[in-house]
């Protein structure tokens, strides 16, 4: 058969639209049905909704900033952009701490996630050099079909559950200090002192597990 | 909440945009000033307008004028978006640092002729302003974690420049931030345990009299904060990232305003150090003697001078001034004083010199500390 | 007291507004005269002889993972410096004074977790992989 007559099919000419509409044709009849039996119950769970406020307001906002950092992350094809939007994603979640007042895990957030951890990312990416576009074709392999349906089908199950909780009747107030350097400190260091003197057990198989890794193939593995 | 807006705005213009930027444009002429009157030459001293030289201080200004009209390079094959976010990238945290440092006393608008002993008590509480951009209760760790953002910039403009040499020079500019970071943060862990706090007001005002400093109090540890600052900012003699006549850098393919962007950001950092480590090291806007309703000890001498509140204030703004000029001047002393580190050397310094010191800086002030308060 | 946290947004706005300016400057002026040799990457001058990957170096990444790990326990030390009196005092600590007597508390806290982790620098310093770099 002449090979120029033969369509290529729609999934490898065009993979992300054809897997999104794969994904929404699967999920619809599930999401339609599940959004009609919970709405009455979301409508009288939103009249107890709490008046905006400032703390409310940050949340939101830093909430939807992280949301839309992660889908930026997941579509770029460019490894570095990629890394680059997620450590936007970390920031904007160091803002959702801080609306909720932890405000030392917001400085933890940026100086170890943000400050850290992507580095060593955009090493990696950055040397790997594999910058060749990214083929975002559909899934390989029915498991991996499934598995991402499956987390999709989860997703969409927690927010409409949540949507139909009531708010609680008070909300709670925090202490002045709380999240505090202070208090987590005095918390870090009476309760839980037996945790944080483990943590220092980690951080040495982390330290010595590094060296492992990355040693030199020839030379260095009669030493360890 | 307007008037909360335009404080704070004024305060930004004020701290950030006229000190901040304007104190390193100052340096970048001063650098070559001090280096030529070090070296016992001229300088540059010739820019002006028709006749008007000031002794050269003009010449910051010819600098931005030149380098803003030159060619936006477009390098080719090299990703434009990252290319044009890494100078942004690299100028963004040495601004925004400056947000929690402490530039003066606290500052009561309504009392501002009488003589105030107390300013926190007699003061009105809207009408109480901190000469600080925003008074955070972590302080000095968001300066650590913003100031840990400057990674991205140079590593960000060494990939996006399409040069395996830029690349490189970016990936060693980045490691040796890292390293001296790790040593930045150890060797000022001396500083809250003396003090007790983050915050960099509440540590300025335990620094009341000169005995009560933290060089005083912390010398190893203002040593080790000033190398590991000064490498961090990769200042000489840790300048092997710029390296400038010996090796490629990670800014080779930008030109021009980027470039510009660059460099301002460098100097912007050498302005951060200098206040940071007035504020934690060498008493911030304290004036010796000098306490809030006037001099009650000028030097050794008992006097009781009573001054008016906007003069005090005024006073230990300009000892902040001049106390960060100060550093400044040496930083930019240490760079024509001291050869140039190998970066090998550069690297084992930090991670086998600086940072055991460190540690051990920090063990040796727990432990006078406990040896002290079990005396008492 | 997170309304201390609004004057970084106006910190913010006006820094990115500079940097706005810079780069929106840097497209707006300036000539645009591209040439060819413009666009070869610069090798101090000469015909580019490098290929266009590098090879990857381990030990950067050795540096940015002993950096991680260093960090987070720096993390731990920040609490810990920022409360070091009250471990230390059997009491309460008013007005920066102890009342109360004086406990090792404090400084065994930490020397524990201290020693492990000099005993990770220590292992990392005897293995080379602080070398060449």
């Amino acid at each position: 058969m002449d090979l120029l007559s033969q369509k290529t099919p729609l999934s490898q000419r065009r993979p992300f639209i054809s897997s999104l509409m794969a994904t929404i044709a699967l999920l619809v009849p599930w999401l339609a049905t599940s959004v009609a039996w919970a709405t009455p119950q979301a409508a009288a769970a939103a009249k107890t909704a709490p008046a905006f406020n400032g703390a409310l307001w940050t949340f939101y906002i830093f909430g939807a900033l992280t949301i839309a950092g992660a889908l930026l992350t997941i579509t770029r094809r460019n490894p570095v952009t990629a890394a680059l939007w997620l450590v936007f994603t970390l920031f904007a979640t160091a803002g959702v701490y801080l609306s909720l007042h932890a405000t030392f895990m917001a400085a933890i957030q940026v100086l170890v996630y943000a400050g850290a951890i992507m580095v060593l990312f955009m090493f990696v990416v950055m040397m790997v050099g594999n910058t060749e576009r990214q083929e975002f074709g559909i899934m390989r392999g029915l498991f991996s079909k499934v598995v991402a349906l499956g987390a999709i089908a989860l997703l969409g199950w927690r927010l409409i559950s949540l949507l139909m909780r009531q708010a609680p009747a008070k909300a709670a107030m925090v202490s002045d200090g709380y999240g505090s350097v202070h208090s987590m400190g005095g918390v870090l260091f009476r309760e839980y002192l037996f945790p944080f003197e483990a943590i220092s057990v980690l951080l040495l198989v982390a330290i010595v597990g590094a060296v492992v890794i990355s040693r030199r193939s020839t030379e260095e593995k009669e030493e360890v | 909440m307007l008037t909360f807006i335009i404080a704070t705005a004024i305060k930004v213009v004020f701290f950030v945009v006229l000190f901040g930027l304007t104190l390193s444009a100052i340096l970048t002429w001063m650098e070559r000033r001090q280096s030529a009157m070090m070296q016992d030459r001229l300088g540059p001293v010739r820019a002006n307008i028709g006749k008007v030289r000031l002794w050269g201080l003009l010449h910051p200004l010819a600098d931005a004028l030149k380098l803003v009209v030159k060619e936006d390079f477009r390098p080719p094959h090299a990703y434009r978006a990252l290319y044009v976010l890494a100078p942004m990238l690299a100028l963004l945290p040495a601004l925004l640092v400056f947000a929690v440092i402490p530039f003066g006393p606290p500052v009561c608008i309504d009392q501002l002729g009488a003589a105030l002993a107390d300013v926190g008590g007699m003061c009105k509480p809207d009408q109480l302003h901190y000469l600080q951009i925003a008074n955070l209760d972590i302080g000095l760790l968001f300066v650590f974690g913003i100031a840990s953002l400057g990674v991205y910039g140079a590593v960000l403009a060494g990939w996006s420049s399409n040069n395996n040499y830029a690349l490189l020079g970016g990936l060693r500019a980045a490691a040796q931030m890292l390293s001296y970071e790790v040593t930045m943060g150890m060797a000022v862990m001396g500083i809250f345990l003396v003090y007790g706090s983050l915050e960099p007001m509440s540590i300025v005002e335990q620094q009341s009299t000169m005995l009560d400093w933290g060089i005083v109090k912390q010398p190893l540890g203002f040593i080790l904060f000033f190398f590991a600052a000064i490498a961090e900012t990769k200042r000489a003699p840790f300048d092997i990232p710029e390296g400038e006549s010996e090796i490629v850098g990670y800014f080779v393919e930008y030109s021009g305003t980027r470039f510009m962007v660059f460099y301002l950001g460098e100097f912007i950092e050498i302005v951060f150090v200098g206040t940071l480590i007035t504020t934690l090291y060498l008493g911030g806007w304290q004036f010796p003697g000098l306490a809030s309703d006037g001099f009650h000890s000028f030097f050794g001498f008992n006097v009781n001078w009573l001054m008016p509140h906007w003069a005090v204030v005024a006073l230990q703004m300009g000892a902040f001034v001049t106390k960060v000029f100060i550093v400044c001047f040496f930083q930019l002393a240490i760079r024509w004083t001291l050869p140039r580190l190998r970066y090998d050397q550069l690297m084992a310094l930090g991670w086998k010199g600086l940072l055991p010191a460190s540690i051990f800086n920090v063990v040796l002030t727990a432990a006078v500390m406990l040896a002290l308060q079990s005396v008492k | 007291m997170l309304t201390s946290y609004l004057p970084l947004l106006v910190l913010l706005i006006v820094a990115v507004g500079l940097v706005g300016v810079f780069t929106i400057l840097a497209s707006l002026l300036g000539p645009s005269r591209p040439t060819p040799e413009k666009d070869i990457p610069y090798e101090s001058g000469l015909d580019p002889a490098s290929s266009p990957k590098i090879h990857f170096n381990m030990q950067f990444y050795r540096i940015a993972l002993l950096f991680l790990v260093f960090d987070i326990e720096a993390a731990f030390f920040y609490p810990w410096a920022v409360l070091y009196r009250d471990l230390s005092c059997k009491g309460q600590v008013i007005g920066g004074a102890c009342h109360g007597g004086a406990t090792a508390f404090g400084i065994l806290v930490m020397a524990v977790f201290l020693t492990i982790l000099i005993l990770a620098l220590t292992y990392v310093w005897r293995k080379r992989a602080l070398e060449w770099d």
